[in-house]
């Protein structure tokens, strides 16, 4: 009698087992069945995929997004990584020549990429590197004139290589310079009505590069600006808190374009954020799209070649992340894959 | 006694059913068995290897990591041995970048000059 009671009990057992888990399988599936969801789905793309870093430089080229440099928590990185996105691989290339760094700036003018500037954890710096991905070779390029810097942003336009803002250390700064790969040389730029920032994101769509976010003295910074590639000039856009329902505000965030859309993601306001959100430069307003499927991060990579966008790399607090996600802004949110 | 040992052999199914379910479950969870292999292919003059996760390429390297140019490594067990290097550090949960140290560490003749 004693073991048909167990026996018993553990038929009981296992049918509350059997109802919790059916019970919870159906809450989780109402939920994701909500019709107000925002579009935008984000597919897990690695397992694996380069290394746990944050502070990388990253570009594009193509159809590879290289990543190199970065902290690891313990220690400051010389690594560079390309990933193939249509194989959906990584493959490790020649190190970056230069100190071991973080939060420096890469970009990409034709078919090279440049990574430069940053932070070696003592001090901030002002030499640069290109990278040519037909021969795998690194080629010291002629340094940044001005204050050395780390949090900069750089953007490469119409054959031209833009850098600005960022910190020296001391200050923000508020200054743009152009890189021009044909005489190895920079110039500074005027122009620029915007304030001193750092940790700014920009995004490009067509002929147009769109800077906005940024933190300085602890304020975070709500100007968006165009710069035409064509005439050098900025022009001021509407603000990234025009409207009530924007939250767009932050720093260290990532910007890139899809479909010629431009995208603002993830980084930090307070803590970290998850949060998209996308512009339409034809009437200059925004859309929150879903948010980001993992951990909330700062300091993440993108690649993007304005058909696809890949995102990864990031931390929360110390914990560093390692994967990678394809971004699809149209597809309706499936929690699955 | 007929009823008791239905009871026994209801008894032995559930808890061997049990048994399974447990076992099988610890087996995912404590081996982390990640069926992680190596492919070594010819590149160029030399070889290359790729990492992969089940049918998955996770890396795939056809120039030896770290150095400038696109240099193969020059024989299959090179590559081999950086391949079984870069899973058994992914199995460690460490970052699969490969350094310097490592590489001169496996004997790949390349690194033999730093």
């Amino acid at each position: 009698m004693k073991y048909i009671y167990n026996m018993k009990e553990r038929v009981n057992h296992i049918r509350m087992l059997t109802m919790a888990s059916l019970t919870l399988c159906l809450m989780a599936s109402c939920s994701s069945d909500d019709d107000d969801d925002d579009l935008g789905n984000w597919v897990d793309k690695s397992v694996f995929d380069g290394s746990p870093r944050s502070g990388s430089a990253y570009f594009t080229i193509g159809n590879i997004g290289y990543s190199g440099v970065g902290y690891d928590g313990d220690d400051y990185l010389t690594s560079f990584w390309a990933y193939n996105m249509d194989g959906d691989y990584w493959s490790q290339k020649a190190d970056f020549p230069g100190t071991a760094r973080n939060a420096a700036v890469g970009f990409a003018i034709n078919e090279k990429g440049y990574i430069g500037s940053g932070y070696d954890g003592l001090d901030e710096l002002a030499d640069f590197y290109s990278y040519d991905p037909s021969t795998n070779t690194w080629t010291t390029i002629a340094p940044f004139p001005s204050t050395p810097r780390r949090s900069a942003i750089a953007f490469g336009i119409n054959g031209y290589g833009y850098f600005g803002t960022g910190f020296d250390g001391d200050n923000d700064r508020k200054d743009f310079w152009r890189y021009d790969p044909s005489t190895d040389s920079w110039s500074e730029l005027v122009g620029f009505g915007g304030d001193k920032r750092r940790a700014a994101t920009t995004f490009t769509i067509g002929d147009k590069v769109y800077m906005g976010t940024g933190v300085s003295n602890g304020i975070y910074l709500n100007d968006f600006w165009s710069f035409d590639s064509a005439t050098e000039s900025w022009t001021q856009k509407l603000d990234l808190d025009e409207e009530d329902d924007y939250s767009i505000v932050r720093s260290n965030a990532l910007g890139f374009t899809l479909n010629d859309y431009g995208y603002i993601a993830t980084g930090t306001y307070g803590g970290t954020l998850q949060s998209i959100w996308e512009y339409d430069p034809s009437t200059d307003t925004w859309e929150s799209k879903t948010d980001f499927e993992r951990t909330s991060r700062q300091d993440a990579v993108v690649f993007t070649n304005n058909v696809r966008a890949f995102i990864g790399l990031g931390r929360t607090g110390s914990l560093y992340l390692d994967d990678l996600e394809e971004f699809f802004p149209y597809d309706e949110y499936d929690d699955e894959d | 006694m007929k009823r008791i040992l239905v009871a026994y052999v209801l008894i032995a199914l559930v808890t061997g059913f049990m048994f399974l379910r447990l076992t099988d479950y610890s087996f995912g969870t404590t081996k982390k068995n990640i069926p992680l292999q190596s492919e070594i292919f010819k590149a160029g003059d030399g070889y290359g290897y790729q990492i992969e996760l089940e049918d998955k390429v996770l890396i795939k390297q056809e120039y030896i990591p770290i150095l400038e140019g696109k240099r193969p490594f020059t024989t299959a067990q090179d590559a081999e041995r950086t391949a079984n290097k870069v899973i058994s550090k992914i199995l460690k949960k460490e970052s699969p970048i490969l350094t310097i140290s490592e590489l001169k560490e496996l004997q790949i003749p390349e690194f033999n000059q730093y």
